[in-house]
């Protein structure tokens, strides 16, 4: 794990002499924590999540001067995978969004009646809206505080308690009907 | 928005359950091959200045040593500035024609 010293040396290096070791250093420490966002996201399909996390890092070696360093650079890094993952279910599924921008609430369907203990928690993600997906990963998967997910995902704090609520609700549930 | 037990609880169980990417030794690696090629910085024009700067004193420097050869003697600070002239001059041009052919100037 990398200081913000030598986080901050390395995207010098980056910008002033555009030195690739430099940025190979920041994608090393950096890769599995933008992978394993986008495999939880896609639901496992590592081909997918790879190629996603790799468009990832190259906008944000195309964009590494727009980087004004008001958050810490993985913050910045969760918005850019936030936006490519947005981008990729656009094309996929061409879905308009609200006056907001944000992505429909997709109906769930609840499967929790006469379910069998085996429900793995991957389905109980999927009964979960994309933004409700979101928001829980990054929270609990990605330990990210309110206040990163606001700047990762440019919802008010508000809309991303309200997700927060309704997708630990759902979790809830899940949790007890295993129980 | 502090943390509380079921948080905690959720968290545990997410992280237990979904799957770690893992590290892969070769993403690196892909991800700076899809990198577009480096771009040679253009330096405006404080190159081309230098270069016709080092172009004009290694002019002088070639008129200066013509003059001051004695005809039928070759001394030996003649060969030194000989040999200093034509390694001089020789690299400015490599330099000069390489950067032109490159299309920095």
């Amino acid at each position: 794990m990398l200081s913000k010293i030598d986080e901050i040396k390395l995207l010098a290096q980056c910008v002033l002499t555009d030195n690739r070791d430099a940025f190979g250093r920041l994608v090393e420490n950096y890769q599995g924590e933008i992978r394993r966002f986008f495999l939880n996201l896609t639901f496992g399909d590592h081909a997918l999540s790879d190629d996603l996390a790799q468009e990832t890092f190259i906008k944000a070696y195309l964009n590494i001067r727009g980087f004004k360093g008001l958050s810490r650079f993985k913050t910045w890094l969760f918005r850019i995978a936030y936006n490519e993952y947005y981008s990729h279910l656009r094309k996929l599924h061409e879905v308009p969004t609200d006056e907001q921008g944000y992505l429909p609430e997709c109906e769930t369907v609840d499967n929790f009646h006469g379910i069998d203990a085996g429900i793995d928690v991957h389905k109980a993600i999927r009964q979960l809206s994309e933004n409700e997906r979101i928001v829980i990963i990054l929270f609990y998967l990605e330990d990210q505080p309110l206040k990163k997910i606001k700047e990762i995902t440019g919802m008010p704090e508000g809309t991303i308690k309200s997700h927060l609520s309704r997708g630990k609700e759902k979790l809830g549930r899940i949790l007890k009907t295993l129980d | 928005m502090k943390r509380d037990e079921i948080d905690i609880e959720i968290s545990r169980m997410l992280k237990q359950s979904l799957p770690e990417a893992g590290h892969d030794k070769w993403f690196t690696r892909k991800v700076l091959n899809r990198l577009p090629d480096k771009q040679k910085h253009s330096r405006g024009w404080i190159e081309p200045c230098l270069y016709f700067t080092g172009l004009l004193v290694c002019f002088i420097g070639w008129g200066l040593f013509l003059c001051s050869l004695s005809p039928n003697v070759i001394l030996v600070k003649d060969i030194v500035s000989f040999g200093i002239l034509t390694v001089t001059t020789f690299l400015l041009i490599w330099n000069i024609v390489e950067n032109v052919f490159v299309g920095d100037i």
